[in-house]
């Protein structure tokens, strides 16, 4: 009879030990927050509509603003909370076309440039998140065409086609955005007319026009049409032409730089259907040279025609330079790279089986990597969408 | 109908308590240890606490339409040992494996008016998610003959071996899968997707009939899952490709079944005291 209840007891103690132990295993915290990873795609069941991503910002209260062109050159506008779902969204009236990469943020709020339907001279836009809108904050006859837009916080440069002077345009603008305070061009001697258009209307190839100020505000670098071909210029700060890159005609030329201080520079550049990445170009603003001659490492799986972006980041308390581009076969691949070198940390592919297309990325305040990308939903509708990759996604890209 | 269907109850109920009080055996199992096996199915059903999609649209209600009780089909097996501590209070324990089985519907329709090009999808999700078992209960029979009535009840635990996932599409919106037009896509492991454990009550009631030597058992069991079954942190990792070709992220969830399963036990003790009948006159005379 003792040795029953001994072996009762030491069976139902076993029970509870077990059970209690993984009661609390089973108890972990649970630290998952849904900001730190999504995919969204912001759906309209309009199928006649085509978007094309252009930029996206991180706005005040956490969520996400995204510029986007749909059908041509019309304006799209949606804002998001911080978890990647859709607030609220704004077609702009007809009026109001062609908006350019950027946004730009200014005392919490966000502005973006677009261009005047028959004036074709341009406006600064800004975002009513109020509203849900936006409103026009400038207009500026004399700037036409507008092309790209960069912000260095001290000034906006704004990226432009002379349509009557066959030039390419500089325009700075005060940091306010109120004023043009310089201004520089560049000559063409060629018809770039019918590419401006299939370029502004997305119906033919999308040129990548880029403009960029070096850091210590001496340079400005852009990608564009000069002379015979789409080039990479450099203007010293009070915009005069100091040197140039040449591209190959219009088959080649560079589709995105980040300058790093001094000459070195991040680069992409194009020939034809190759795309080749230098993480840390030496190149001089005061030189006559070709795009050709600057030495990268061929890309043999991206797609030269897509978008090609380069961003700093911080990962750990390190600082990496990332390259975000389209595969051909329709991926999204991150490639970071040690800053200043040309060594190749990591890359991450983002999609399988649904095209997508790189536009654009940043740094999120949680450390993650917010992507914007465009995706063909059930190989038919270009819809806008989020990719947020969390703190820890991107740590183990590097590790 | 009800009625009718109430006093069948009652009328099966009596006549099992006949049969069971008017037996010629009484059982007795005490200190008797069992080894059985179990088999049955199961049915899942779901609390959603938590929804996700990828699609975000303000016009179109992106909710997953999951699939009623009965639908969502599954299997276990498994081995038992139970021990009785009297002829009717024993412990059951033993290790299982476990399908569960959920599916959920979604549709999505895009109309293009200016080039007359209007399509539609329908998706028809089906998962399954298989665990090792560990149930650990008590059971109170009721009676001391041969067949016996029971109640049981106690925890699990269930530890994650696999889930798999298959998504069935047509385009045309009905709530059915049209046969003409199905496809489907590769069945894909959903594996990292879920939660490695999973623990929680379990009780339910059946009827045993008892031999000399073997116990024949008719049992279903309500299962309530304590956690949520799906792990947060790889939700949109995308790893089989299916969150933007498909448009689909898997909810949070708590897990919980209903499962009806047979049950044949062997007594394992030397072969004499094994015999767990007494003639219930000679018991009496006793």
């Amino acid at each position: 009879m003792i040795k029953r209840t001994i072996s009762y007891k030491l069976a139902f103690t076993l029970v509870i030990i077990l059970t209690l132990g993984l009661v609390i295993s089973g108890c972990k915290k649970d630290e998952f927050k849904p900001e730190e990873s999504f995919i969204k795609v912001y759906n309209d069941q309009d199928g006649s509509r085509n978007y094309f991503p252009l930029s996206m910002q991180r706005a005040s209260d956490e969520g996400y603003l995204v510029l986007s062109a749909y059908n041509g050159w019309n304006i799209h506008l949606l804002k998001t909370d911080k978890v990647g779902d859709l607030l609220w969204e704004y077609d702009l009236p007809s009026k109001y076309i062609n908006a350019v990469p950027n946004l730009v943020e200014r005392n919490g709020n966000l502005y973006f440039v677009c261009m005047d339907a028959v004036g074709l001279f341009s406006y600064v836009m800004q975002v009513d998140e109020n509203g849900q809108n936006a409103i026009e904050f400038q207009q500026f006859q004399q700037i036409k065409y507008p092309l790209y837009v960069a912000d260095n916080e001290n000034a906006v440069f704004i990226q432009t086609y002379e349509r009557s002077s066959y030039r390419t345009g500089i325009f700075q603008l005060s940091g306010a955005m109120d004023q043009v305070v310089n201004a520089g061009s560049v000559p063409i001697y060629t018809d770039v007319e019918d590419k401006i258009v299939d370029h502004l209307n997305f119906t033919g190839k999308r040129f990548p026009f880029f403009l960029s100020v070096t850091p210590e505000n001496n340079y400005i670098v852009m990608s564009g049409f000069n002379n015979y071909s789409f080039s990479t210029v450099f203007m010293d700060a009070n915009l005069n032409f100091s040197g140039v890159y040449n591209g190959a005609a219009f088959d080649g030329g560079v589709n995105a730089i980040l300058p790093l201080g001094g000459n070195q520079f991040s680069l992409a550049r194009f020939s034809f259907s190759n795309l080749y990445f230098n993480p840390s170009a030496t190149l001089s603003p005061n030189t006559i040279d070709i795009v050709e001659s600057i030495p990268a490492e061929g890309k043999a799986e991206l797609d030269a025609q897509s978008p090609v972006l380069i961003k700093n980041v911080s990962i750990q308390s390190s600082d990496y330079v990332v390259y975000l581009a389209t595969t051909k076969s329709n991926q999204l691949l991150l490639s970071f790279y040690q800053k200043g070198s040309s060594e190749l940390i990591g890359t991450k592919y983002l999609g399988q089986s649904v095209p997508l297309k790189a536009c654009d990325f940043e740094m999120t305040a949680d450390g993650g990597l917010m992507i914007l990308t465009r995706v063909t939903v059930m190989g038919s509708y270009n819809r806008v969408a989020t990719i947020k990759l969390s703190k820890a996604e991107l740590e183990a890209v590097v590790e | 109908m009800r009625l009718n269907k109430k006093l069948s109850y009652i009328l099966l109920f009596s006549l099992l308590s006949q049969y069971s009080f008017g037996q010629n055996y009484t059982v007795h199992k005490e200190g008797k240890s069992y080894f059985g096996l179990v088999g049955g199915i199961n049915f899942s059903l779901l609390k959603i606490t938590d929804r996700y999609s990828v699609l975000t649209s303000p016009e179109v209600n992106t909710d997953k339409d999951y699939d009623k009780f009965g639908k969502n089909r599954g299997v276990q097996f498994g081995i038992r040992y139970s021990y009785n501590f009297s002829n009717t209070i024993s412990l059951q324990t033993g290790f299982g494996y476990q399908t569960s089985g959920f599916n959920y519907f979604t549709n999505y329709s895009w109309a293009d008016t200016v080039n007359n090009q209007n399509f539609t999808r329908e998706m028809h999700h089906l998962q399954k998610i298989s665990y090792f078992t560990l149930p650990i209960m008590a059971r109170w029979e009721m009676t001391k003959g041969q067949l016996k009535p029971f109640v049981q009840g106690g925890i699990f635990m269930d530890f994650r071996h696999q889930a798999k996932k298959v998504i069935n599409y047509d385009n045309t919106i009905d709530g059915e899968e049209t046969e003409n037009q199905l496809s489907s896509s590769s069945l894909v492991s959903i594996t990292d997707y879920t939660r490695k454990f999973n623990m929680g009550l379990m009780g339910g009631i059946g009827i045993s009939y008892n031999t000399k030597f073997i116990t024949i058992g008719l049992e279903s069991n309500f299962r309530y899952g304590f956690y949520k079954i799906m792990n947060d942190e790889v939700r949109y990792s995308d790893i089989n490709g299916f969150s933007l070709q498909y448009l689909d992220v898997l909810d949070q969830m708590k897990l919980s079944d209903l499962n009806v399963q047979l049950s044949v036990s062997l007594a394992i003790s030397n072969t004499v005291s094994a015999n767990i009948l007494r003639k219930r006159r000679y018991y009496n005379r006793r």
